[in-house]
């Protein structure tokens, strides 16, 4: 049953986002072959033009994954949807937890999407070379490759998104054990979990370069080597947590039922 | 048998009672009808029963088992909501009720829908809402469910949309499953009505066999309510 | 079909009413198979239980049996048809007469006028 109601999931959740992936490739596709004959000025203007419109494909791309994995985890669990929802044979866990896995993936492809657009606008050995001049710079004194470094990146830009989405439903879900004024109090308590997290952040590395000593580092213009990886070894660590509370605390509210308008 | 059993019902929202121990059962083969003018708690005591709502007191059995997976199996629910997505084809509806219930009989749905002159290509989003109720209609008669729930299934319809509804719940209702029907507008629907329950304020104020109401006191359903309801 | 109900008497006893007109206005014909419950519980637009229940009456009275796998069927026999149309036609007569009686017109003067109207 998991498996059907992970395909309708995504089905649903990528509805419009598949053109936008579509548009983002096209154009990135466009520019690139625009840029093909740059030298002569009105076409290299013209390019330009293109990228802006790539950029904003984009951009475009990373908004409408938030919104259409939130919108639809609202729709089929608290709107007119819901009266179909609710009534399948399946049980709550499972339609919460194909929810989950449906807005993992889709938040996986959107940041692949996005990646192989800039992938195929850009690359030619010679950006490549200054991407790696610019990485090997932030890796100096780190003590590891470019690639394990910019795979770190990528993991905890995920795991950020991720701690975000797992507020949103968890903020989705609390509001609307509420009778009343329920977006109002969905945008409260995701402010208030996404704040709670930052504090609780916060007091962590306060704590953390306390002990180690260098408390000064934290609020330093330049961070040395060994604090920047401090940083990146914490927010490994906590957004993975954070995310792993909120899923708990919102799988909990959801089993012990809805109050559908 | 009791299909359906539900004992003391009680719901508030915001510390305003709407169910006050709503209590009553349905048995196999049976079709029911749960009467009450609008917001009288009809539709929040539906609400309950399909999960859609939660129960601040009382229970809800079934098939003798509490509400779950299973026992949605067995349920086929018309919620006065349309809940289909507009931008699905009928056949996606189709495809997606026989993902999902072991009961739906796909030949019959077909067949039901050929009758309105429908076919898989048709798109819900260039039909009226009447159209989307219909199919909802036929959706949820083309399962062989135990026990079929309708909420009004006859609210702000015109009479030959209503003669559709009364002839396909009619020609689709199992012996051995039961109904209940809940709808304000009870000279419409009391000729198969086999129980009538009388709910005002949150409480079933009447009970019984819809035939014995009409010979015990000598007026149809619709006069005896319009008596006891003020 | 729109079949005209009287609200204030139960369902089952009308519909054995408007069956038995049938038969005996030879609609329904000796050993005609009669509608499945389904069928005439959508001709009159009523629960099946309600036509299940006005069937059982009048097979008890002996106006229709059953044969097991082929339906219901309207008896052969015409002294019982007989005897139900003499039931009619009486409860007609004196329902006709009763609300004559309310307009002020005894039965003697009733039948007066009938034989006029001849």
């Amino acid at each position: 049953m998991i498996r059907k109601l992970f395909y309708y999931d995504i089905k649903k959740m990528t509805k419009i986002l598949k053109w936008f992936y579509l548009i983002s490739i096209a154009f990135a596709v466009i520019t690139r072959l625009i840029n093909i004959g740059k030298e002569i000025q009105a076409i290299h203007i013209i390019g330009q033009v293109f990228a802006g419109f790539t950029y904003s494909a984009i951009a475009n791309i990373l908004i409408n994954t938030f919104i259409h994995i939130l919108r639809v985890f609202l729709y089929d669990f608290y709107r007119d949807e819901s009266y179909l929802t609710h009534t399948l044979p399946v049980s709550k866990n499972k339609l919460f937890i194909s929810k989950c896995l449906a807005g993992l993936a889709v938040v996986l492809s959107s940041v692949i999407v996005c990646v192989l657009t800039l992938f195929i606008m850009l690359y030619s050995k010679d950006v490549m070379l200054t991407v790696k001049s610019l990485i090997s710079v932030a890796v100096s004194g780190l003590n590891m490759s470019s690639g394990a470094f910019i795979a770190i990146l990528i993991v905890i830009i995920l795991a950020q998104i991720t701690a975000m989405m797992s507020m949103a439903y968890t903020a989705i879900v609390k509001a609307n054990t509420y009778n009343r004024n329920r977006g109002f109090k969905g945008v409260a308590w995701f402010i208030a979990y996404y704040f709670g997290s930052t504090i609780v952040t916060l007091i962590i590395a306060v704590i953390v370069f306390a002990i180690g000593g260098n408390l000064s580092e934290l609020v330093a213009e330049v961070m040395s080597a060994s604090s920047f990886m401090t940083v990146m070894i914490l927010a490994l660590v906590l957004y993975p947590v954070y995310t792993f509370i909120h899923v708990l605390l919102c799988k909990w509210l959801f089993n012990k039922g809805v109050n559908v308008d | 048998m009791d299909i359906l059993k539900v004992s003391n019902l009680y719901k508030s929202f915001d510390n305003k009672k709407v169910i006050n121990g709503v209590s009553f059962t349905v048995q196999s083969g049976k079709i029911v009808g749960l009467l009450g003018k609008n917001g009288s708690g009809k539709t929040t005591v539906i609400k309950m029963i399909n999960d859609l709502l939660t129960i601040d007191e009382g229970e809800v059995l079934i098939n003798g088992e509490k509400i779950s997976e299973k026992t949605k199996a067995i349920v086929s629910y018309l919620p006065e909501r349309t809940y289909l997505d507009s931008s699905q084809t009928v056949s996606d509806c189709i495809k997606y009720f026989s993902d999902f219930y072991a009961d739906f009989d796909k030949t019959k749905a077909l067949e039901l829908l050929k009758d309105l002159g429908l076919d898989g290509e048709n798109s819900l989003s260039k039909m009226s809402k009447g159209m989307k109720e219909k199919i909802q209609l036929i959706l949820v008669m083309s399962r062989r469910a135990k026990l079929y729930i309708l909420d009004e299934p006859f609210g702000g319809v015109d009479p030959s949309t209503r003669d559709y509804i009364m002839k396909t719940i009619l020609k689709n209702f199992g012996d051995d499953s039961a109904m209940l029907i809940t709808t304000h507008l009870i000279a419409d629907v009391e000729k198969i009505l086999d129980e009538v329950l009388f709910i005002d304020n949150g409480k079933i104020i009447l009970q019984g066999s819809a035939e014995q109401l009409r010979e015990e006191k000598g007026l149809s359903i619709d006069g005896i309510f319009r008596r006891e309801v003020k | 079909m729109s079949f005209g109900f009287k609200s204030d008497t139960p369902i089952y006893l009308q519909i054995i009413e408007h069956i038995k007109l049938q038969i005996i206005t030879k609609v329904y014909k000796p050993y005609d198979r009669l509608p499945s419950v389904r069928e005439l519980s959508l001709i009159y637009e009523v629960n099946p239980n309600t036509v299940q229940k006005a069937l059982s009456v009048l097979e008890e009275e002996g106006l229709i049996f059953t044969e097991r796998t082929n339906g219901k069927f309207v008896t052969g026999d015409g002294d019982v048809i007989k005897a139900v149309t003499s039931d009619t036609v009486e409860v007609m007569i004196s329902e006709f007469l009763t609300s004559m009686k309310n307009l002020g017109y005894e039965t003697s003067e009733v039948i007066k006028m009938i034989e006029e109207k001849e």
